[in-house]
C-alpha cells in the first residue's frame, strides 16, 4: 500500500460518509435519537433515522465487505482475475432458486430467503466448478461456463415470471438489489456471516498462498488441493448467497474490490484478502450514497444493485487486457481423438433428408383439445399458413445459431464458445430499451432499428478486441460477456422501475415465434442460406484457425481480417436468430458438438452438419414448445435450452482433462 | 356471436354484459388470481403473450377481443377473425370511464347495445350502494398499497382502477404523487409515514416471507396506521381488469372496512 | 557469404516495462541450417518470432530476401517462409493428409481450387518427411516424433525456401530428436532450403547446424560456425558457465559443464 492508495481510500470513505450524512440531515429536525435507541420514545423521523438510514449505511459497508471478500477468495482459489459471484453464475443460481420458490412453493420462504438462496447458489457453483475441474480451472472457460449458467438461470426466471402474467414485485425488487432497511436484523445477520467469512479466510490464507503456485505445485508440497478448493468455494458461496438473500442482486463489487486492491499495490494473498473487503465496503457505501442523494433530489428510488452493475461492465472490459494466465495449451481441446466418418457426404445428405421429413411430419400432426390428431385436408390447408412459416423460421434460426457456434468454436479453439456469450443479444436488448425510453411510443420501425444498432455496437466493441493481435481469440469472448453482463444490469434497472416500458421489455425478452409470418420466415431462411454459403467459402480459414494464431499466421492467413470477418458473420447470424428465439437456446453450443461427435471433422462438413443439426433441433424444439404445454406455447429458446442443458452438462463433465 | 378474448379486461367486460367468450387466454391463472368462478366450457387459449393461433382457428370466433397491450399480435389475429381492440390502461389516465365505455362499445359490436346500457346502469347502482356503505369511512384518506417484501411496497395511483374507484366511492386516495403505469413501485415502506392519518389498505395477499419481516420491523410497527390499528387486507383482485374487477374491489373494500382492521 | 537472407538492423523489441531485444544488428546467410541458441530468457525465441512476423518489433528494420518484412502480404510471406511454433496445437479430428494440405494455403488462398500442383506438393512433402504411411490416420493418434514429422511435412508442402522452427525437439526423446534434426538438415542440404532453428541443446546445435547464432540477454553474444562455438571461452561467454569441450573418436566435439 502506498500513500496515494491510502489517500484514495480515505477520500472514498469521506465521500460515502458525506453522502450518508446529507441523507440523514433531511431527517434531523427531530434531533439525534438518544442511546440506547428505544423506539418507544422516538418520533417517527428518529425511528426512520435509527432503524432505516443507520442500518442502511452499516449494511452497505458489511455487504460490500462480504462481496469483496467473496470475490477475493474466488479469484485466489481459481487464480482468475475476473472471477466473482456474478461472472461464475453463483448469483444467477440464487436468483433462479428464489424465483422458483416464490412462484412454485412460497411456503419454503417462510424461514426467509436464506436457505433457498444458499441452495441455488451452491448448485450453480457446483455445476460451474465441475465443468471447470475438467479443464484445469482455465480462467476463460470458467467465466464462459459461469455466464452460461447465469444466463440460463435468468432466462428461465424471466420466462417463469412472464408465464405468471403478473409481475412479481418482490422479485423485481430483489433483481434490482435494494439496500433499504427497517431494522437492524439484516445488519446482524450479515455481520455474523462476514465474521465467519473473515475467520475462515484467515485460516485459508496460507493454503491459498501455496495454491497460488498452481495445483501441481501445491500438491507437491503435500496440500490436499481438492479440499482447500472446496472449502474456499463454500465460504465464498455462503458470503455471496447471504448478501443475495438479504439485499438482492448486487453485481460486480466482488469483481472490482480485489482488482482495485491489486492495482493499489496489495501484493500478497494476505494483503488482498484484507484490503479487498475494505474496498468492497467503500464501493457499495459510495454507490448507495449516490442512490440516496438521487432519491433525495428527485424522489426517485433507484436500485443500488443496478448501479454497481453499470460500473461492473466497463470495469470488466478494462480488466480484460490485463488478464494474465491464459488457458494452458491443450486443456481446452474437446474430446481428444474422436470418431471420424469415412463418408461424411452420405451422413450430411441423410441429415438434410431427415430435416425435411421432420418438417413435413410435424406440419401434419399436432394436438387439439382432447388429444392428438393428424390433420385432414381441410384443416391442413387452414393450418399450413400458420405452421409452415414457424417451422421454416425455427429451422433457419437453429441453423443460424449453429453456424455462429461452429464458427466461434473454430475461431477460438474453445469448445465452450457459443453465440450466447458474444454479447450481441445483450447489446440488442440495450438498444431496444434505449429506444423505448428515448421516444414516446416508438413504433415497430424505430424499435427494430434501435435493436439492430445496439447489437451492432456490441459487436463492434467485441471486434475491437479481435483486432488486437496479442489478444487470444477466446478472450474476445470475454468482451462479449462483459457486454452481456452490463445489459443484464441495465435490464434489471429498467424492470425495477415498474413502468410501462418494463412490461414491454419483459414481453420482448421472451422472444415469441408465434407471430412469424411468411415474409419473416423467408428472410430468415435466405439469411441462413447466405451465412451458410459464406461459412462454406471461409472453410479453409475455419480449417486452419483451430490450430491457433501462430500456425494460421505461419501459413499466411490474414489473421485480423479473418477474425473480424468471422466474428461479424457470427454476430449477424446470432442477431437475426435472437429476434425469434430469445437470448439463450444452447443450440449454438450443442449443434457443433453433436456434429463433431458423429465424426464430421473437416471444417466444411462440420459447419454444414452443425447447421443441419441446429435446424433439426430447433424444428423439434418448436414442435415441443407448442405441444408440451398445449394450449400454452412456451418460449422457443427456453424450451430448447431445457432440452439441451442436461445433455450439455453431461457432455462438459465427461470431457477429458 | 362467438367471442374469443386475449385480454383479461376484455374477458371481464364481455362477461359483464352477458356475452361470455367461448375462449380466452390464461384461464388457469385468471381463475386463480382474479378469484372468479369458472365458466364451464370456456376454452383456454394459452398465454396472453403467445396465444395459440391453431386453437383460435379451430374455435372459429366471430370477434376477437384484445387491447393495445398486445398490439404485436393484432395483424395476425385479424387474419383469423375481426378484432376489437379497446384501451383500458394508459399511464396518467383514470381507467374507470374507459372500462364503462368499453361495455357499451363491446355491446354495440356484438349487436346487443341494450346489454351495454343495462350493465352500465347496474354498475352505477351497485357503486352508489357501496358508496353509501362506505360513507362513514370518508373521514380519513386511504393508502392503497400492495406489499412486495418486508421493505418495499407499491402504491396505487389515481390512474389505477382501484384508485379511480376509490374516488367514485367518495374516499380520498392518500397517494397523490405521480405514478408509472397505475402503480408507483417499488417504494420503501417509510413512505407510508408521509400520510400518518390514512387507513392502509393492502390489496392482495401479503407474501409469506414479507409477513414475518413486517412483524419484526420496528419501522412498520411504528407507523401511525399500524400503531393505531388502521390496517385492512383484501384478497387478490385483478388490478388490470374491467368493471367486474372494479366492483369486486369495491365490495371487498366495504366488507373489509365493516369487518374492521386486522393486526400484522 | 553471399547475399544474406535476413538483414537485421537496429532491431528493438519491447514489451510493457521491458526491452527484450536491444538494438540488434545481424545478417543471416541462406542455404544453411542456422541454430539460434542461448540460455533461458536470452530472447532467442523472440528473435525467431520477429523473423516469422509473429511479433511486431518496436524499432529497427528486418528485411527478408532484400525486402523489408513488413512489405510482404501475409500470403506472399508464407510462400517464402514457413514457421513452426514451439508447441504444436492439437489438430483435433484432422488426418495427416489434411494437416499437410494446410501448407498449401498460401498458394491457393481462401477460395482457390486445390489443383493438381497442390496434390503433388502434398504427396511429395509427405514422402520427403516419411509420413506417407500415416496419410489417412488422425494426427492426434501419432507419437510425438511422428507428429513432429507431420508438421515438418506441412512446412515442406508450403514450398517455402526458409523454415523457422521454434524448439522443434524439446518434447522428444533422444532418438526422435536425432531423427527430426537429421530430416531438417537433409531437407536443407538436398533442396537448398534455409532452416533457422531455436535449440536448447548446444551439442545438437553443433552437430546438426552449419551456422550458430548465440543470443545473450537480448543481445548478440556470438555467431559463426559450429567449430567457432565449440570452444570453452565461447561457450562460457554464451552460457555464463565454465564449459569443457571433449573430442569424440570421429573428431566431433561435445560440450559438458566443466
Amino acid at each position: 500500500m502506498n500513500v496515494k492508495a491510502m489517500i484514495w481510500l480515505l477520500a472514498a470513505a469521506g465521500l460515502g460518509l458525506v453522502l450518508w450524512v446529507m441523507a440523514a440531515m433531511r431527517l434531523l429536525p427531530g434531533g439525534w435519537p438518544a442511546f440506547p435507541f428505544d423506539p418507544q420514545g422516538m418520533t417517527l423521523d428518529q425511528i426512520l433515522l435509527t432503524f432505516g438510514l443507520m442500518p442502511r449505511g452499516v449494511i452497505a459497508l458489511v455487504a460490500g465487505a462480504a462481496l469483496g471478500l467473496s470475490g477475493a477468495l474466488l479469484q485466489a482459489v481459481l487464480r482468475n482475475p475476473v472471477a466473482d459471484p456474478t461472472t461464475l453464475g453463483i448469483s444467477g443460481g440464487a436468483q433462479l432458486a428464489l424465483v422458483m420458490a416464490t412462484i412454485l412453493a412460497p411456503g419454503l420462504l417462510e424461514y426467509g430467503r436464506w436457505p433457498v438462496a444458499v441452495i441455488g447458489a451452491g448448485l450453480a457453483a457446483a455445476l460451474v466448478m465441475s465443468i471447470g475441474a475438467r479443464r484445469a480451472f482455465a480462467p476463460v472457460t470458467m467465466v464462459i461456463a459461469g455466464m452460461l449458467v447465469a444466463m440460463t438461470a435468468s432466462a428461465i426466471a424471466t420466462a417463469v415470471t412472464l408465464a405468471r402474467g403478473e409481475y412479481l414485485l418482490s422479485l423485481v425488487i430483489w433483481n434490482g438489489g435494494s439496500l433499504v432497511q427497517q431494522d437492524w436484523s439484516g445488519v446482524r445477520i450479515l455481520a455474523l456471516v462476514l465474521g465467519f467469512g473473515a475467520v475462515a479466510a484467515a485460516l485459508l490464507a496460507r493454503p491459498l498462498r501455496v495454491l497460488s503456485l498452481g495445483a501441481a505445485g501445491a500438491q507437491g508440497l503435500g496440500m490436499n488441493v481438492a479440499a482447500v478448493r472446496f472449502a474456499v468455494v463454500v465460504v465464498a458461496v455462503v458470503l455471496a448467497a447471504a448478501v443475495s438473500a438479504e439485499l438482492g442482486l448486487i453485481g460486480f463489487v466482488g469483481l472490482a474490490a480485489p482488482a482495485l486492491a491489486r492495482s493499489m499495490g496489495a501484493r500478497t494473498m494476505g494483503q488482498v484478502l484484507a484490503i479487498a473487503p475494505l474496498i468492497g465496503a467503500l464501493i457499495l457505501s459510495v454507490c448507495d450514497g449516490v442512490v440516496l442523494t438521487l432519491a433525495g433530489a428527485t424522489g426517485e428510488m433507484y436500485p443500488t444493485g443496478a448501479l454497481t452493475g453499470l460500473i461492473g461492465g466497463p470495469l470488466l472490459i478494462w480488466l480484460l487486457p490485463r488478464l494474465r494466465g491464459s488457458t494452458p495449451p491443450g486443456t481446452e481441446a474437446g474430446e481428444g481423438p474422436g470418431t471420424r466418418l469415412a463418408r461424411p457426404t452420405r451422413v450430411l445428405g441423410g441429415m438434410a433428408c431427415a430435416a425435411v421429413m421432420l418438417a413435413l411430419v410435424l406440419v401434419w400432426i399436432g394436438r387439439v383439445p382432447g388429444g392428438w390428431a393428424v390433420l385432414d385436408w381441410d384443416s391442413f390447408r387452414a393450418f399450413l399458413p400458420l405452421r409452415l412459416p414457424r417451422l421454416i423460421a425455427a429451422g433457419a434460426a437453429g441453423a443460424l445459431l449453429a453456424l455462429a457456434g461452429a464458427v466461434l468454436q473454430r475461431l477460438t479453439a474453445n469448445p465452450l464458445a457459443s453465440p450466447e456469450v458474444l454479447g450481441v443479444s445483450g447489446g440488442a436488448s440495450i438498444g431496444y430499451v434505449a429506444t423505448l425510453f428515448m421516444f414516446t411510443a416508438p413504433g415497430q420501425g424505430p424499435l427494430t432499428v434501435g435493436t439492430m444498432l445496439g447489437g451492432a455496437l456490441a459487436l463492434m466493441l467485441v471486434a475491437n478486441y479481435a483486432r488486437r493481435r496479442d489478444m487470444p481469440a477466446e478472450r474476445v469472448l470475454l468482451a462479449g460477456i462483459a457486454v452481456s453482463a452490463m445489459a443484464a444490469a441495465v435490464l434489471s434497472a429498467v424492470m425495477a422501475t415498474g413502468s410501462k416500458q418494463s412490461w414491454q421489455v419483459l414481453a420482448w425478452l421472451s422472444g415469441s415465434s408465434s407471430t412469424v409470418g411468411p415474409v419473416q420466415a423467408t428472410i430468415m431462411a435466405l439469411l441462413a442460406a447466405v451465412v451458410l454459403a459464406t461459412a462454406w467459402y471461409a472453410r479453409r480459414w475455419l480449417q486452419v484457425l483451430p490450430l491457433g494464431p501462430e500456425v494460421a499466421a505461419g501459413v499466411g492467413l490474414p489473421l485480423i481480417r479473418a477474425r473480424l470477418a468471422l466474428i461479424g458473420l457470427a454476430g449477424l447470424a446470432t442477431g437475426a436468430a435472437t429476434v425469434l428465439v430469445g437470448p439463450v437456446s444452447f443450440v449454438g453450443l450443442m449443434a457443433p458438438h453433436v456434429a463433431r461427435r458423429i465424426g464430421l471433422a473437416r471444417a466444411q462438413d462440420h459447419v454444414l452438419g452443425a447447421a443441419l443439426i441446429g435446424a433439426i433441433l430447433m424444428i423439434a424444439a418448436d414442435f415441443g414448445a407448442r405441444m408440451a404445454g398445449f394450449p400454452y406455447e412456451l418460449p422457443l429458446g427456453l424450451f430448447a435450452s431445457l432440452l439441451g442443458a442436461p445433455w450439455l452438462i453431461w457432455l462438459m463433465m465427461r470431457m477429458r482433462r | 356471436m362467438r367471442l374469443a378474448a386475449i385480454d383479461w379486461a376484455m374477458l371481464e367486460t364481455a362477461t359483464a354484459i352477458g356475452h361470455a367468450p367461448v375462449a380466452a387466454c390464461e384461464l388457469i391463472s385468471y381463475h386463480g388470481e382474479a378469484s372468479v368462478p369458472e365458466v364451464p366450457g370456456m376454452v383456454d387459449l394459452g398465454l396472453r403473450g403467445a396465444p395459440n393461433y391453431e386453437l383460435l382457428q379451430l374455435i372459429r370466433p366471430d370477434l376477437i377481443l384484445t387491447s393495445p397491450f398486445y398490439v404485436q399480435h393484432e395483424a395476425r389475429l385479424r387474419s383469423v377473425a375481426p378484432v376489437l381492440s379497446l384501451e383500458f390502461y394508459v399511464p396518467g389516465a383514470p381507467p374507470f370511464a374507459k372500462a364503462m365505455q368499453a361495455m357499451a362499445d363491446l355491446a354495440a359490436a356484438t349487436g346487443d347495445p341494450d346489454a351495454g346500457a343495462r350493465a352500465q346502469a347496474e354498475t352505477m347502482v351497485q357503486l352508489d350502494g357501496l358508496a353509501a356503505r362506505l360513507a362513514p369511512f370518508a373521514d380519513r384518506p386511504v393508502s392503497l398499497i400492495d406489499i412486495g417484501d418486508a421493505r418495499h411496497l407499491r402504491a396505487f395511483g389515481f390512474d389505477s382502477m382501484f384508485g379511480d374507484v376509490l374516488g367514485r366511492l367518495g374516499l380520498q386516495n392518500a397517494w397523490t404523487d405521480r405514478t408509472q403505469f397505475s402503480f408507483r413501485a417499488p417504494l420503501p415502506i417509510e413512505r407510508l409515514a408521509e400520510t400518518p392519518e390514512a387507513r392502509i389498505v393492502i390489496a392482495g395477499e401479503i407474501p409469506v416471507e414479507a409477513l414475518d419481516g413486517l412483524r419484526r420491523s420496528i419501522l412498520w410497527q411504528a407507523l401511525p396506521a399500524v400503531r393505531d390499528g388502521r390496517i385492512y387486507v383484501l384478497p387478490n383482485v385483478n388490478a388490470f381488469g374491467g368493471i367486474p374487477s372494479a366492483l369486486r374491489f369495491a365490495n371487498l373494500l366495504a366488507e373489509a372496512f365493516e369487518t374492521g382492521p386486522i393486526t400484522i | 557469404m553471399t547475399d544474406p537472407l535476413f538483414t537485421i538492423k537496429g532491431l528493438c523489441v519491447d514489451v510493457p516495462g521491458r526491452r527484450l531485444i536491444h538494438d540488434l544488428d545481424l545478417e543471416l546467410p541462406g542455404g544453411q541450417v542456422i541454430a539460434l541458441i542461448g540460455h533461458n530468457g536470452s530472447s532467442k525465441s523472440t528473435l525467431l518470432k520477429v523473423l516469422a512476423r509473429q511479433i511486431v518489433h518496436s524499432s529497427g528494420g528486418v528485411s527478408f530476401a532484400g525486402r523489408p518484412i513488413t512489405d510482404y502480404s501475409p500470403q506472399d510471406y508464407a510462400r517464402g517462409l514457413a514457421f513452426m511454433p514451439q508447441t504444436t496445437p492439437p489438430a483435433e479430428g484432422m488426418t495427416v493428409r489434411e494437416l499437410v494440405a494446410l501448407g498449401r494455403y498460401p498458394w491457393h488462398g481462401a477460395l482457390g481450387r486445390f489443383g493438381p500442383d497442390d496434390h503433388v506438393a502434398v504427396d511429395s512433402a509427405m514422402s520427403e518427411c516419411g509420413v506417407t504411411e500415416f496419410a489417412d490416420q488422425l494426427v492426434d493418434t501419432l507419437s510425438g516424433g511422428e507428429r513432429q514429422r507431420c508438421w515438418l511435412a506441412m512446412m515442406v508442402a508450403q514450398q517455402a525456401g526458409t523454415l523457422l522452427l521454434d524448439e522443434p525437439i524439446s518434447a522428444l526423446d533422444i532418438a526422435h530428436q536425432v531423427e527430426v534434426l537429421s530430416l531438417v538438415r537433409r531437407m536443407c542440404h538436398d533442396q537448398g532450403r534455409t532452416a533457422i532453428v531455436v535449440l536448447h541443446e548446444v551439442n545438437m546445435a553443433a552437430r546438426f547446424c552449419d551456422h550458430v547464432v548465440a543470443m545473450k540477454a537480448g543481445r548478440l553474444a556470438m555467431q559463426g560456425s559450429s567449430d567457432e562455438l565449440m570452444r570453452p571461452e565461447a561457450l562460457e561467454h554464451v552460457y555464463g558457465l565454465p564449459m569443457q569441450v571433449l573430442r569424440r573418436e570421429d573428431g566431433g566435439k561435445v560440450a559438458v559443464p566443466a
